[in-house]
């Protein structure tokens, strides 16, 4: 194990010198649970301000590569290299920096049910931004509540919010600590059309304005459509295809066209 | 000789348990301690159980009384009534009863809270926003119970001595002086401390297994409600285990 200095490859760490270096990139990654290899050789890159979407079926593999790239589990083999940081390599204090970087929205929001709206925001803070002074902590709690539009709910607990507003509160969470990177693990799953498009417009609009790069694991095609500016397909363990929403759209190949009917 | 699987599994689980036992005193031990979360789980686990933990603690008092009076009296040896009960629930029954009753209220609802808290993603979402969860869930709820749980049993037998009172007082009258003279003559530095000091291993057995069973839960709803019982039961044996154990050793030690 290294500590996220150690683990960093260049002589600054943590900051992307180099524009076109990708702030994540995942390459020739290997995992499997016991016969299942879940992924396969698989390689993608996330680049600075981008939106890039995974598509794939269910129990594909969309969720093991955002726990990959968040450090909650290892890879078999392969590189996952986010901000910089070497993730497998890192020990525990590394994952504390980088994860502090790195934003990531549960596909179930895992929002603390025995705590408010203001101490499930005030949580991640008192880690990270230990110093900040308690008008400073509300400030960022009111600000973050009002960017996903629900300032009132900040003393209700999540069992008396709708799940729209659980993933609004979720988001909320994550933008924090103001993240470079967010990652969203089906973020529309569970929801009605409506709030479903709702939470695809609101991730681009706290994408513009917190200026995040994104990896959305997805397969409603609506949210890949609102969010995505780049699409990589999740087929047998590999990154089958990839490109824009219209260029796959367009695609002959059948198991990427399944996607789009 | 092939070994059976539940024997196999049954080895796989203790083992299990003993690094979690482990991981428990290691992040105890390492700085950034969880101080405002510990004060929250001792409030949560020690006040919140006092209404449940004095009401058994009365009846079970005043219930020894009744039911060991008639073989008393049958000996004529009834005036003793109140030394006999105040010995067989300072030395045994408070503590054990306290801490069958602690496994049943706080064992299960730590299973069954961790258990939720891993099947909804709160411990990973936890681990993400930079918080150590088995430091923040785990140490602080271990702690708690380890601490509680002798303060309780005091408690406990405290209200007891007062349910034996009563007790004794529904069939003819003794005074509250010669009742407190004839159970404080009887009972023995001795008599309590080896009983309470054996409360602080039943509080971390309680917290350690409820802990365990609720960090590892499998996936799902099935497995919050496998993890609570699971504690309950687990928690529960230990607590016999752990008194066998202290019997034997107070018997060697000759503090019987």
């Amino acid at each position: 194990m290294a500590t996220a200095e150690q683990a960093y490859k260049n002589d600054n760490p943590g900051s992307i010198a180099d524009a076109a270096k990708p702030v994540i990139m995942v390459s020739h990654v290997n995992k499997r649970f016991g016969k299942n290899k879940v992924l396969n050789d698989f390689s993608i890159e996330l680049h600075k301000g981008e939106t890039l979407v995974v598509l794939g079926r269910s129990g594909a593999g969309k969720s093991v590569l955002i726990k990959l790239i968040i450090g909650l589990m290892e890879p078999d083999g392969g590189i996952v290299d986010v901000l910089g940081y070497d993730v497998p390599k890192l020990d525990h204090d590394g994952l504390d920096i980088l994860r502090s970087r790195v934003g990531f929205l549960f596909q179930s929001n895992a929002l603390y049910d025995s705590m408010t709206v203001r101490e499930n925001l005030e949580f991640p803070m008192r880690r990270h931004m230990s110093d900040l002074s308690p008008e400073e902590v509300e400030q960022n709690v009111m600000e973050v509540l009002t960017n996903v539009g629900l300032p009132h709910t900040v003393d209700m607990l999540p069992s008396e919010l709708s799940g729209g507003m659980q993933k609004r509160i979720a988001l909320a969470r994550t933008l924090i600590l103001k993240p470079e990177i967010i990652l969203y693990d089906e973020p529309t799953t569970g929801l009605d059309p409506i709030t479903g498009k709702e939470i695809s417009e609101l991730i681009v609009e706290v994408q513009k304005k917190y200026n995040t790069s994104s990896i959305i694991i997805s397969h409603d095609m609506r949210c890949v459509e609102i969010t995505a500016d780049r699409i990589a397909v999740l087929i047998d363990g590999k990154n089958y295809a990839s490109g824009t929403f219209d260029e796959l759209n367009k695609s002959t190949d059948s198991k990427v066209k399944a996607f789009f009917e | 000789m092939e070994i059976p699987t539940s024997l196999r599994n049954l080895f796989n689980e203790a083992g299990e348990l003993a690094a979690f036992t482990a991981n428990f005193f290691r992040e105890l031990m390492r700085p950034k301690h969880e101080f405002r979360e510990f004060i929250k789980q001792c409030y949560i686990i020690g006040y919140k159980s006092l209404p449940l933990i004095a009401l058994t603690g009365f009846i079970m008092g005043l219930v020894l009384t009744m039911q060991l009076r008639p073989s008393l009296t049958s000996y004529g040896v009834e005036a003793e009534l109140p030394v006999m009960v105040s010995l067989a629930v300072v030395r045994e029954i408070g503590p054990v009863i306290t801490a069958l009753i602690f496994a049943g209220k706080i064992g299960s609802s730590m299973g069954a809270e961790l258990g939720s808290m891993r099947v909804t993603e709160q411990i990973d979402a936890m681990d993400v926003s930079g918080t150590n969860p088995f430091k923040f869930l785990v140490v602080t709820r271990v702690a708690a119970a380890t601490l509680m749980l002798p303060i309780l049993v005091v408690l406990s037998d405290t209200i007891s001595l007062y349910g034996t009172f009563i007790g004794v007082n529904i069939r003819g009258f003794t005074s509250r002086s010669l009742f407190m003279s004839q159970v404080f003559h009887s009972l023995e530095f001795s008599d309590a401390l080896p009983a309470t000091i054996k409360t602080f291993f039943f509080g971390f057995a309680v917290g350690i297994i409820g802990c365990f069973k609720g960090y590892y839960s499998k996936r799902g709803t099935e497995g919050v409600g496998r993890a609570a019982n699971s504690a309950v039961v687990v928690a529960s044996i230990a607590v016999f285990i752990l008194d066998l154990l202290a019997v034997q050793i107070t018997d060697v030690l000759g503090i019987n």
